[in-house]
């Protein structure tokens, strides 16, 4: 029969190995970033130029209006920090302006007049700004997530952090480089109409007087990579009369040299203005603009509606993902990356290496140390250090926590703690047996009066471990981890299991000396 | 096999050597650290580029430089690891007022390596840029933590052993916390907090908690030192070690001043320096042998750990080494200091 505590003591134990044994069997224990490889990107997604964007848009639609109806103003340019700003003649015109303004445009506010009344500075309401930036960001997870899942990672982590950051996890994603290609990119395609080609920037605004007529604007074409970099210069309109919003879909495909291209497909909508457009321009060229640089600019031979086709110097793989980005979406704004962490796969495999070993070598000579020094007492100890790794990873695999590689050193580190709890009591013990205690009544004392050193010992770290956990990142955020649940299981490995060993070996009354 | 009973060592009458000791190395360290403009921090903290490679066979470290200098990173670290067939490149951010990497400096790196050893040669292990604005959050966030980590280990030292001193240490811990949210450099908020409960306890005759806390000051301050004086990079890792170092050497400190707090009681009318030597010589065989076992595992890490948390091994090594030597040689001889000078002296109030 069980005496004493012994009878909860051991079911207790028992559940815990079940408990632990059960979940380390059917949970897998994730491995994180730096063992696994993969990509961690964090991006700032630009929500500002969402908001400069917007007030271009409503520049060039004022700039329309007050012509049509004969509002005269002079000046209107959009200023840094969101600002619009109206110049007119005298304090009436601009009285009139602020008016019209005031009532086609109530998401805006004016910022003071200045200049005797004749410089209005507009500025979109705070609400409204956090609330296009709120859509922009929305809209940029939107666009990511599904690039990632047209790209195929599995258990791939994309996070909102703050009001502009987003985090992107990719676990063991191999070409690394590619993918923060795909990621970064904000994929914006606009057809737009030329105006005039030219060999470069110079000879294209000298055949125009020097300048760029009013309503276009001048694009450069990629770098060849054939003709030593050299790239075209395109007079386009400042308008797209298409954007990459109209596409239903892009694929793979080849253009007539068999070299890679991406064909498309537009929407309803999309198809009917594109009709349009070329119906109207036969024999103009046409501008396939990605983020701001032309990839071609074909010569519209006839009226397209639904399909289309863009080449450039692409490989098969620029063309795959080009596809995807298109059928993605654009990015609302570009995003910057503020920052990049690539594992390659065999710094991973390199890293769980040396951290099995660290453990099992750390172990071992832990293992061997006690049991020289305790002999049998020792062996005691280092069966309570088993059980605490089982019970150890059991935890971790319990709460499908992520395992780093500063958590193997984690691990590690209270492998070589743990025995801590046991030389505490065991030296209690020592002492008691001096002073001539018999063995039964060392063992309980030594228990008994180790307990509060061995509270104290592991709560210093345990605080230490909390705000690593709460301040920490990545790898670190695992090492704080297993600390912490290894600070648990020393307690428990060594004041409750440790002591049912000692009881049931004292308890037969068969040993009288404990070589300790 | 018993340690503490041969050991005839007078920790206390001997304590002025390894006050002197401590105070040599520290002065060392600190005095690295301002020849060298301030500590040396990893690339989380500042912002940069790292590129690891392994190249198939092992590489002339001038054919890296000079392909890395040819790519415009004439500021660029090359450090050669393991065999010397890893190779870490690292790049600072140039411009502090960026907010994003820079124009994919890893790319260019990779590429320019490309161009000289050949494509297939190597194997990119690991890329790691980091923006400056996210590095000056990681530094705050280090910092923070290093702050709230003191907060709470003398919170609950001065709990432990003098309960009536946890009222003004909590509230010197809430006006710290209160700072912290505002934008007040952290460095700063932890010297006035160490320096207000200095004061505390010298004023209020806490004499426990007082060599606790310097001993802490000790062992954060020596490890530092120490990476200055190895000219290792401070990481995020390091930092993690330097807060596991701060709550596991308080251990060995806690567990002796228990022991000296049982044998005041047990033997009121010895000497002060008897008493405290006792309970060293007592606690001498638990303190060595757990340190031991942790030092044997540390040492595994740092030998077998891998390149990638050598930086946190070796603080760990540090920190465990002076952790346990700062609880015997300076922690309790301070015990003694702090009596001497004392009107009531410390065995008085317990």
């Amino acid at each position: 029969m069980l005496k004493g505590d012994l009878k909860w003591k051991i079911p207790l134990i028992i559940v815990c190995v079940l408990f632990c044994a059960w979940y380390l069997a059917v949970n897998s224990i994730n491995l994180g970033l730096d063992l696994q490889g993969g990509l961690h990107l964090v991006l700032k997604v630009e929500t500002d130029t969402v908001i400069v964007n917007e007030l271009v848009q409503v520049k060039d639609y004022l700039s329309r209006e007050f012509k049509k109806q004969r509002i005269p103003f002079d000046a209107m340019s959009v200023e840094a920090d969101g600002i619009l700003k109206i110049t007119a003649a005298s304090a009436e015109e601009l009285q009139k302006i602020s008016e019209y303004v005031a009532e086609e445009f109530p998401r805006f506010e004016k910022k003071g007049i200045l200049g005797s009344g004749t410089v209005l500075n507009l500025s979109m309401k705070a609400k409204e700004v956090e609330s296009w930036k709120e859509t922009a960001i929305q809209q940029a997870l939107r666009t990511i997530r599904n690039r990632i899942d047209e790209f195929g990672v599995s258990e791939p982590m994309i996070q909102r952090q703050g009001k502009s950051r987003i985090i992107v996890e990719l676990p063991g994603v191999k070409d690394l480089q590619r993918a923060i290609d795909l990621l970064g990119k904000t994929a914006e395609l606009r057809f737009q109409l030329v105006k005039d080609i030219a060999a470069t920037q110079e000879e294209l605004l000298k055949r125009h007087d020097g300048k760029v007529p009013s309503g276009y604007t001048i694009l450069l074409s990629a770098p060849d990579a054939n003709s030593s970099g050299r790239q075209g210069a395109y007079l386009v309109e400042k308008e797209a009369r298409v954007t990459g919003a109209d596409l239903q879909d892009a694929r793979v495909s080849k253009d007539e040299l068999n070299m890679p291209a991406v064909s498309f497909e537009f929407n309803h909508d999309g198809a009917r203005t594109f009709g349009k457009l070329t119906e109207e321009n036969i024999g103009t060229p046409l501008a396939i603009v990605l983020d701001g640089t032309v990839q071609s600019a074909p010569t519209i031979q006839s009226r397209i509606t639904s399909r289309g086709q863009i080449t450039g110097n692409f490989t098969s793989e620029e063309a795959t993902d080009l596809a995807i980005v298109l059928r993605a979406g654009a990015l609302p704004a570009p995003v910057k990356i503020l920052e990049n962490i690539s594992v390659g796969p065999s710094l991973g495999e390199d890293s769980i290496a040396a951290g099995k070993n660290a453990i099992m070598l750390g172990g071992l000579f832990v293992i061997i140390f006690m049991l020289l020094y305790y002999k049998v007492s020792g062996l005691i100890a280092d069966l309570a250090l088993l059980f605490n790794f089982l019970f150890i990873m059991g935890v971790l695999a319990y709460f499908r926590a992520t395992l780093t590689l500063p958590g193997l050193a984690g691990i590690a580190l209270t492998v070589g703690m743990a025995v801590d709890a046991n030389v505490l009591i065991y030296e209690r013990i020592k002492e008691e047996l001096r002073k001539g205690k018999t063995l039964r009544s060392a063992v309980e004392k030594g228990f008994s009066r180790a307990h509060l050193t061995i509270l104290d010992a592991n709560l210093t770290t345990l605080i230490a471990a909390i705000v690593l956990f709460q301040f920490g990142t990545g790898p670190v955020k695992g090492f704080a981890v297993t600390l912490s649940i290894g600070i648990f299981s020393t307690l428990f490995t060594a004041l409750i299991l440790s002591k049912v060993i000692f009881d049931l070996v004292l308890q037969s009354g068969t040993v009288k000396r404990l070589s300790i | 096999m018993d340690i503490q009973q041969k050991i005839g060592y007078d920790f206390i009458g001997n304590r002025k050597i390894t006050f002197v000791i401590s105070l040599v190395i520290i002065v060392l360290g600190v005095g690295s650290i301002l020849i060298n403009g301030g500590l040396n921090f990893g690339i989380e903290f500042v912002g940069g580029t790292l590129v690891e490679v392994r190249f198939t066979e092992i590489p002339e470290v001038n054919d890296v430089r000079d392909a890395i200098d040819d790519a415009g990173f004439k500021e660029a670290v090359i450090q050669r690891l393991g065999n010397g067939e890893v190779v870490m490149i690292r790049v600072q951010q140039e411009s502090e007022s960026a907010s994003a990497v820079g124009e994919d400096e890893g790319g260019q790196i990779t590429k320019a390596l490309e161009a000289v050893f050949g494509a297939n040669s190597f194997v990119i292990n690991r890329v790691w840029q980091v923006g400056p604005q996210v590095g000056s959050e990681l530094r705050r966030s280090a910092q923070l933590a290093l702050l709230f980590a003191i907060v709470g280990l003398v919170l609950y030292i001065s709990w432990r052993f003098e309960s009536k001193f946890a009222l003004p240490v909590a509230i010197i811990a809430v006006i710290t916390i209160g700072l912290s949210s505002w934008n007040v450099a952290i460095s700063l908020i932890i010297m006035l907090a160490l320096i207000a409960v200095s004061v505390a306890c010298i004023v209020f005759d806490y004499h426990f908690a007082f060599a606790a806390i310097i001993a802490l000051i000790h062992d954060v301050t020596i490890t530092v030192g120490v990476f200055s004086l190895t000219d290792r990079e401070i990481t995020l890792p390091v930092v993690a070690a330097l807060l596991a170092i701060i709550g596991y050497s308080l251990n060995d400190t806690i567990v002796i001043f228990d022991r000296i707090r049982e044998n005041i009681r047990l033997m009121g009318r010895k000497l002060p320096e008897q008493v405290l030597n006792v309970s060293i010589r007592q606690t001498l065989s638990r303190t060595i042998l757990t340190s031991l076992t942790t030092l044997i595992v540390v040492l595994v890490l740092l030998f077998a750990g891998g390149h990638v948390i050598n930086s946190f091994a070796f603080a760990l090594f540090i920190g465990v080494l002076t952790g346990t030597y700062s609880s015997i040689f300076i922690a309790t001889p301070l015990l003694f200091e702090w009596n001497n000078r004392s009107k009531g002296g410390i065995f008085r109030k317990v």
